[in-house]
């Protein structure tokens, strides 16, 4: 079974990591951070705060770009192409399809990742004033990959069972809304209706909570020394990310490719 | 694709380049362009609104606050601000305070700014107050309230206070005390400034700024005495149409029921026009200002 994930998860990465797509926006993300050299220059005083703000903001903006407009292809593909039905008929269940997809999308964006990370730190690390090796830049960008696989595996459910224009809109619709769930939580336990609390509570945890793997804040102000500290954020990410990918199966598995 | 016809391709690409270059350079002197911050005096209005709701920044929040404070920097960064900026500058500093309020330098550097304007050292004020909210243990905050109650709204009594505040937190320079108590002597209230210097001289640790501190307690006492002295001597002049001759007529003539003692060891001296000096103090405590 395992040998058979990691045969898909191996295409998939060569097929992504192939895809030009891919690369035209990896060298933006690169340019954009290498440009924060500049930025800096135009504040007055923590000037490196603003090489580590806007370089982490690129690698979470241009992350989620290609992990929906990546994870919405995932299935899809196959099915448009036909390749899945020559997939299917040899002995790889279905989940397992869905299981390598995934985590081969999650090996080609942790390489991105990595890289964009790498360059930001240089470019920190690099800077005149106040620059410094700053590893919460690592760490930070651990939790904005957290957020991406998270992301994938949702983009992935939802290409399991519609077009990916929809998946797409599903998908950001999802990223957008798990950063706000906190808030929910906030203005349900200030409502004084009990249904409204329980709901609100209800739809907080159901909801993705991906402000859980946000730590681009504490990087500016030094506060990231640890990777610990990702160690409750990577649980709550393996748990919901096998809910959506138990999810994934079911769906795929009641899908009818004749 | 031929080889020829890349290549008639890429001419005509540049050829495309070109004429787009001479078409902005014709456009360039038909519009108006901001020569810097002075001419633009729109408030930030999508940032603004999220940062009335910073749960909406979606995990940018960073990211949109430096943006503000780029904004701000160059306002501030002009030679010479109007009041429509200088208020532009502080809906810029607030704007930026609710999407990281952590982020200090706005509040430190935005507050010194404003407060250089006379019509606009309360909002300082409201800016330091801010910062100082999310920064209890920094002394800088307070040290800032009182700079800007004294300079810019004239206020000593609330500057000392401030000073007395800044002084009491940890990592502060020596010299706080001594300058919120010479503030709070120049606003006639000496005694004030003594019952807020003991319990900080109580509480430092390091002998230094304890044998600073007693000092400055010292040239507070003096600066007591010397106010009394003189109330004294006006006291004798209303009573009597001329100033006394010496000190101790004060005592004689029933006004004060002793000459208090110079707490350096020295002596008090009656000088020219009733005022009083000590022969220890060269210089009455004073909070020097330039206007």
């Amino acid at each position: 079974m395992f040998r058979r994930i990691f045969s898909i998860a191996a295409n998939t990465f060569r097929e992504t990591i192939r895809n030009k797509i891919l690369y035209a926006i990896l060298a933006f993300a690169l340019f954009v951070i290498g440009m924060t050299f500049f930025l800096a220059d135009l504040s007055v005083g923590d000037f490196a705060r603003i090489i580590a703000d806007v370089g982490l903001a690129s690698i979470h903006i241009f992350g989620v770009i290609m992990a929906v407009f990546l994870g919405i292809n995932l299935v899809s593909n196959e099915v448009d192409r036909k390749t899945i039905y020559i997939l299917l008929s040899k002995p790889v269940r279905r989940f397992e399809f869905i299981f390598g997809k995934t985590f081969g999308l999650s090996v080609t964006l942790l390489l991105t990742t990595l890289a964009m990370a790498t360059v930001l730190f240089l470019v920190h690390f690099s800077y005149r004033y106040g620059g410094r090796a700053e590893v919460g830049i690592f760490i930070a960008s651990a939790g904005i990959y957290m957020e991406l696989v998270l992301l994938t595996c949702l983009a992935s459910l939802f290409s399991t069972f519609t077009t990916p224009v929809l998946s797409a809109i599903f998908t950001l619709s999802l990223f957008f809304v798990g950063h706000l769930t906190n808030y929910l939580y906030v203005l349900g336990e200030q409502s004084k209706g009990t249904a409204v609390r329980w709901g609100s509570r209800f739809l907080f945890y159901l909801l993705p909570n991906l402000e859980n793997f946000n730590w681009k804040n504490e990087v500016a102000y030094g506060g990231l020394k640890s990777f610990s500290i990702l160690g409750w954020a990577a649980g709550y990410l393996v748990a919901y990310a096998a809910c959506v990918l138990c999810l994934s199966c079911l769906l795929f598995a009641r899908k009818d490719f004749k | 694709m031929n080889e020829a016809s890349r290549g008639a391709w890429g001419w005509m690409a540049a050829f495309g380049l070109l004429v787009s270059i001479g078409m902005s350079w014709r456009l360039l002197p038909l519009r108006d362009l901001p020569d810097s911050g002075r001419q633009v005096r729109e408030v930030p209005g999508l940032l603004m609104a999220v940062s009335r709701s910073p749960e909406f920044a979606f995990g940018f929040r960073n990211v949109m606050a430096d943006v503000v404070w780029l904004q701000a920097v160059q306002v501030a960064g002009n030679r010479k601000l109007t009041p429509t900026e200088y208020d532009r500058l502080y809906v810029l500093l607030n704007v930026e305070a609710d999407l990281d309020p952590k982020f200090e330098m706005p509040y430190l550097l935005g507050g010194l700014v404003l407060g250089e304007s006379p019509q606009h050292g309360r909002e300082a004020l409201r800016v330091f107050e801010r910062g100082k909210v999310t920064h209890p243990a920094d002394w800088r905050f307070p040290f800032h309230i009182g700079f800007t109650h004294y300079f810019s709204l004239g206020d000593a009594v609330a500057g000392g206070g401030a000073m007395a505040e800044a002084a009491r937190l940890p990592g502060g320079p020596t010299y706080l005390p001594g300058l919120a108590s010479r503030m709070l002597s120049e606003a006639r209230e000496p005694e004030v400034a003594l019952a807020l210097l003991a319990p900080i001289v109580r509480q430092e640790s390091d002998s230094a700024r304890r044998a600073v501190l007693e000092r400055r307690i010292l040239d507070v006492t003096v600066e007591r005495d010397l106010q009394m002295l003189e109330k004294a001597v006006e006291k004798y002049r209303e009573k009597t149409g001329t100033f006394p001759a010496y000190l101790p007529v004060l005592v004689q003539d029933g006004i004060l029921a002793a000459i208090p003692e110079e707490p350096n060891g020295g002596k008090y001296l009656l000088g020219r026009g009733g005022k009083v000096r000590s022969d220890r103090v060269s210089q009455r405590m004073r909070v020097f200002q330039k206007k």
